[in-house]
């Protein structure tokens, strides 16, 4: 019954109007300098029910609940939300009872207090998701349940859908969610108004806006672009400008305030109401100035899109998705599935990210490992440092259900077929989770031959996606590449049915371009005439390697071609810096190359190497000698850190040209050595420098990343059979979890050995918690593993 | 808005951190820093919060240890700021890391010069806007006897994570990274 009296205000009136300021009112009704603002509701409910009283009588429809910190982080130690909440909404009651309006109370949410891994906290989304719950299930199960539910002040994307989605699990209640964004259009952890609005409202939202942050003149630019993503009612709840630093005052006059609200009403706002500084006059001037104004709904937005947390991208021309992170046929990416190797996952996503590609496949199956885990773990990892949106890729429901859940975004879902029990199965999720998917045009019976019997698979899938409520522009049609090795007859209908389906059926089309060479000579040849080709039909998704030039150039040639890259800037921008390469005449050798970082030249000089000389020779006689002198020397206070690190970075050029050339044999690493920085602490930079120089002298390097939890190492650890773990920690505050790491790994009697690091550690304090060996740089670290495999 | 702008980094600075011991490094090393200063230049947004308590009366929440007390003692007023370059930042040092570990030690290095002198250029705003006070050193949690875990208080008092968006970890690191925190004290000049 709830849901329609919040509908029932929301239809019946021109606007709705939310209430002003909490804690500024709490202040003036005597609440302490520093006392907590939800306890108000135990020692002080008159206060917090005069509040309620006077915004229900100002004008407000919808008073909120004083709950804003009621999370479990942010309460005082010996309180729960359950403490709070039904006390708060309760307060919230019998304060607009005394009035004779018909308002409703909304539960407020606000922030945990921490964030999500992908925005450099240290919560994961199930911390965050236990959270809110806690509060949902705290409200809806008292004696007096809140009407509506209402999430805001998030900066935090992937935090925020766990708060809708705690919402949407555990109660029927409508919810209204606004995000707060600073003049640059993103929240401070850099989500867009767009990758906020397709997401929210994807996750079944009733009206989305924008609260705080900012007075209401600022907020005319946001709402002009948050209108073009979304259809929902939007809800506006401003600032009284800003605060002065000694009175706490702030700027705007509710007269002022009044104004530049109403002048947001062109773009779509419905629902008003006040954030910080407000006070029930800056409501009732707010009801006076919309009193005879009319809402403007917005257009339903016709377009597909995709975001990730920090970047949308608009598919209303060719869009690449990147193929590379992907086990098949890869050795390299099998071995760091099941070592857990993040770092390579990571730089992965990374380099296709620089190449070109606009969007990420992510398919992470494996025999033998935890694929769904594997797949949040990466999914987390490769968004909090790329912000390319991803493409769920597997074949098994539960992984595609548990990845999507994680997501901070809008993704694609990577796939569903003709078969009616697959599209029962995944549909529904894809619903609920706001999702795009991809629809390949095979079925039971396999795939069929000709492009009419493609579409109307294609047709079939989108039929039964409609019915679950997915919106057309959310269905991408993949209509299948075919060898033309093998099948080359029905090369050209995959081709025809790309074009039929986009013609008469008005869906983004997709193509996993590559398989088309399979078995031929000069791939690339076959591969980009026949990726320009399907462009040409109708092609919006090619799923390619990015990283292979010609391939992209392939997608760059379309756009300039079609006038879709205007004026060519794109094309000139990617090849006008181009140079034929030069050669130098000067003889240099192979350490001075690496001692001055000259990348490429080192890489041409060992390739010269390698037609004369065996390639474990250069690395033993050559490589190994110049990092020898060149650690010996930074040991001695000759050369510093940064010029140790370039050099060895400069190797890495040298060493990539030696396993090229060592390919297909089997090169036998030095010994495995697991890396991490510890439960708590995000400083990584350290580690990676070990990595760089481990990976020198031939260790094959577990890169388990940052904020790594004690049992994720033993895991590892046991995994692998690694003999050294190398463990970093940058804050006294996090020593106790590099602690307890070691004191797990003893435990359960590990045949390893521990090395610790890390600015505040002490080879006392290293000995103290039971490390084998401290060491204080990363040269220290190489010697000890050179000792360990020796 | 509470927004600073930076124009450049502090080059001196920054070799401090990278630890050049008083020595200029190799033309391939200015170059690449000065490359992974352009993206940082790009990338930051200094923002900043500040809060003036009147400290003369009552002995104040946020005030905590021998230091600080001595430190405050003759003024009349104490400042709390926090600054930050934005989660932008980050990201950025996350990103070169990925490719190429000296981009991701110097973009890091910048990075702590850049946050020292937003912090330098809030103090000269602070010492503009109070004329008739004399300023001390700024004393961040951590230092001396002031304790690590006064920090999630100063951040709170200051409404940091609704005004700038910085938040405090449970292991009391400051998301973003490059934030800072901090207390000025204000002396009426010619008292004393």
């Amino acid at each position: 019954m709830k849901s329609s009296d919040f509908k029932k205000i929301l239809n019946s009136k021109e606007f709705t109007i939310l209430d002003g300021a909490m804690g500024t009112q709490l202040s003036e009704l005597g609440m302490k300098n520093g006392a907590n603002p939800e306890l108000e509701n135990i020692n002080f409910p008159e206060r917090v029910k005069r509040i309620a009283e006077n915004y229900a009588n100002a004008g407000s429809d919808i008073v909120y609940s004083n709950t804003f910190g009621a999370s479990l982080h942010k309460l005082p130690d010996n309180f729960s939300p359950s403490d709070i909440i039904p006390i708060a909404v309760k307060n919230a009651r019998e304060g607009i009872s005394k009035t004779s309006r018909d308002v409703l109370v909304a539960l407020d949410i606000g922030p945990t207090g921490i964030m999500t891994e992908i925005s450099g906290g240290t919560a994961s989304f199930e911390e965050a998701y236990d959270d809110f719950a806690l509060q949902v299930k705290a409200a809806v199960n008292s004696e007096y349940p809140p009407d509506l539910a209402v999430i805001e002040t998030m900066s935090d994307l992937l935090e925020t859908k766990a708060a809708v989605l705690a919402v949407k699990e555990h109660s029927d209640l409508p919810v209204i969610v606004t995000m707060t964004f600073e003049s640059n259009a993103r929240t401070f952890t850099g989500t867009p108004l767009s990758a906020f609005a397709v997401t929210i409202e994807g996750l079944g939202a009733d009206a989305i806006g924008i609260n705080c942050s900012q007075g209401p003149k600022e907020y005319a630019a946001l709402f002009e672009e948050l209108s073009k993503y979304t259809e929902l009612p939007l809800v506006a709840k401003a600032n009284a400008g800003m605060p002065d630093p000694e009175t706490g005052k702030y700027n705007v006059t509710p007269e002022e305030f009044a104004d530049d609200m109403a002048a947001l009403v062109k773009y779509g706002v419905k629902i008003f109401g006040g954030c910080c500084g407000t006070t029930p006059e800056f409501i009732k001037a707010l009801c006076e100035k919309l009193a005879d104004k009319k809402y403007h709904p917005q257009p339903e937005p016709r377009f597909s899109t995709v975001s990730s947390a920090r970047k949308t991208v608009i598919i209303d021309r060719p869009r690449i998705i990147g193929e590379r992170i992907n086990p098949t046929g890869k050795k390299i990416f099998k071995e760091a599935l099941k070592n857990s190797d993040i770092g390579y996952i990571v730089r992965q996503a990374a380099e296709q990210d620089s190449a070109g590609a606009d969007i990420l496949d992510v398919n992470v199956s494996l025999p033998d490992i935890d694929e769904a885990n594997m797949s949040r773990k990466s999914i987390n990892a490769i968004s909090a440092v790329c912000d390319l949106p991803l493409q769920i890729d597997s074949s098994s429901p539960a992984v595609i259900e548990s990845s999507l859940r994680i997501y901070a975004g809008k993704p694609i879902v990577n796939s569903v077929n003709g078969e009616i029990s697959v599209l029962e199965k995944i549909l529904p999720v894809v619903k609920k989770y706001g999702a795009a998917v991809v629809g390949l045009t095979l079925d039971e019976n396999g795939i069929p031959k000709s492009a009419e019997a493609r579409f109307a698979i294609a047709e079939r899938i989108l039929q039964k996606a409609l019915s679950y409520g997915i919106r057309k522009e959310d269905v991408y049609i993949d209509c299948l590449t075919l060898t033309a090795s093998a099948e080359q007859e029905n090369v050209y209908e995959t081709v025809k049915a790309v074009r039929m389906v986009k013609e008469k059926l008005g869906c983004k089309t997709v193509l996993g371009v590559s398989n088309i060479s399979f078995g031929l000579p000069n791939r690339e040849l076959v591969n980009e005439h026949f990726l320009a080709m399907a462009l040409s039909n109708g092609l919006d998704l090619p799923i390619i390697n990015p990283n292979v030039s010609g391939m992209v150039g392939a997608v760059r040639a379309y756009n300039l071609l079609r006038n879709i890259d205007k004026n060519a800037l794109e094309y000139i921008a990617a090849y006008s810096g181009e140079k034929a390469e030069t050669s130098t005449n000067k003889e240099i050798t192979l350490e001075y190359a690496i001692r001055n970082g000259l990348s490429d030249e080192t890489a041409k000089i060992t390739r010269k190497l390698l037609d004369e000389v065996p390639p474990m020779d250069i690395v033993d006689n050559k490589l190994i000698p110049v990092l020898d002198a060149i650690g010996a020397e930074f040991e001695q206070g000759k050369l510093f850190l940064p010029q140790l690190i370039m050099a060895a970075n400069t190797v890495t050029q040298s060493f990539n040209e030696i396993k090229r050339a060592l390919a297909g044999t089997n090169t036998e690493s030095k010994g495995k050595v697991i890396l991490a920085t510890v439960k708590g602490d995000v400083h990584d930079i350290g580690k990676n420098i070990v990595k760089v120089l481990m990976e020198n002298y031939g260790f094959e390097v577990i890169d388990l990343g940052k904020d790594v939890p004690p049992e994720t190492v033993l895991d590892a650890a046991i995994k692998s059979g690694a003999k050294l773990v190398g463990l970093s920690a940058l804050m006294t505050t996090t020593l106790a979890s590099m602690e307890a790491t070691i004191k797990l790994l003893k435990e359960n009697n590990v045949d390893c050995k521990t090395v610790v690091g890390g600015a505040v550690l002490t080879a006392e304090y290293a000995e103290k918690i039971g490390a084998d060996y401290y060491a204080k740089d990363a040269k220290q670290s190489v010697d000890i593993a050179r000792r360990i495999y020796s | 808005m509470n927004e600073l702008k930076l124009k450049e980094i502090d080059i001196t600075e920054t070799l401090y951190y990278l630890g050049f011991k008083g020595t200029v490094p190799e033309p391939p090393i200015m170059t690449a820093i000065k490359k992974c200063e352009a993206k940082l230049l790009d990338t930051i947004k200094p923002q900043y919060v500040i809060k003036i308590s009147d400290i003369e009366e009552d002995s104040h929440p946020l005030i905590v240890g021998n230091d600080i007390h001595d430190l405050l003692s003759g003024c009349q007023k104490a400042v709390f700021f926090c600054c930050t370059l934005g989660s932008g930042v980050d990201r950025l040092i996350s990103y070169a890391g990925a490719f190429d570990i000296s981009d991701q030690l110097y973009t890091d290095a910048l990075a702590n010069a850049a946050v020292e002198q937003v912090c330098d250029m809030l103090q000269q705003k602070i010492a503009s806007d109070y004329p008739e006070f004399e300023l001390t050193m700024r004393f961040s949690p951590g230092y001396g006897d002031y304790p690590l875990e006064i920090q999630p208080e100063i951040n709170r008092f200051l409404d940091a994570p609704k005004r700038i968006g910085v938040t405090v970890t449970d292991s009391l690191l400051m998301n973003p990274t490059k934030s800072v925190s901090a207390v000025i004290g204000l002396k009426k000049r010619g008292m004393f």
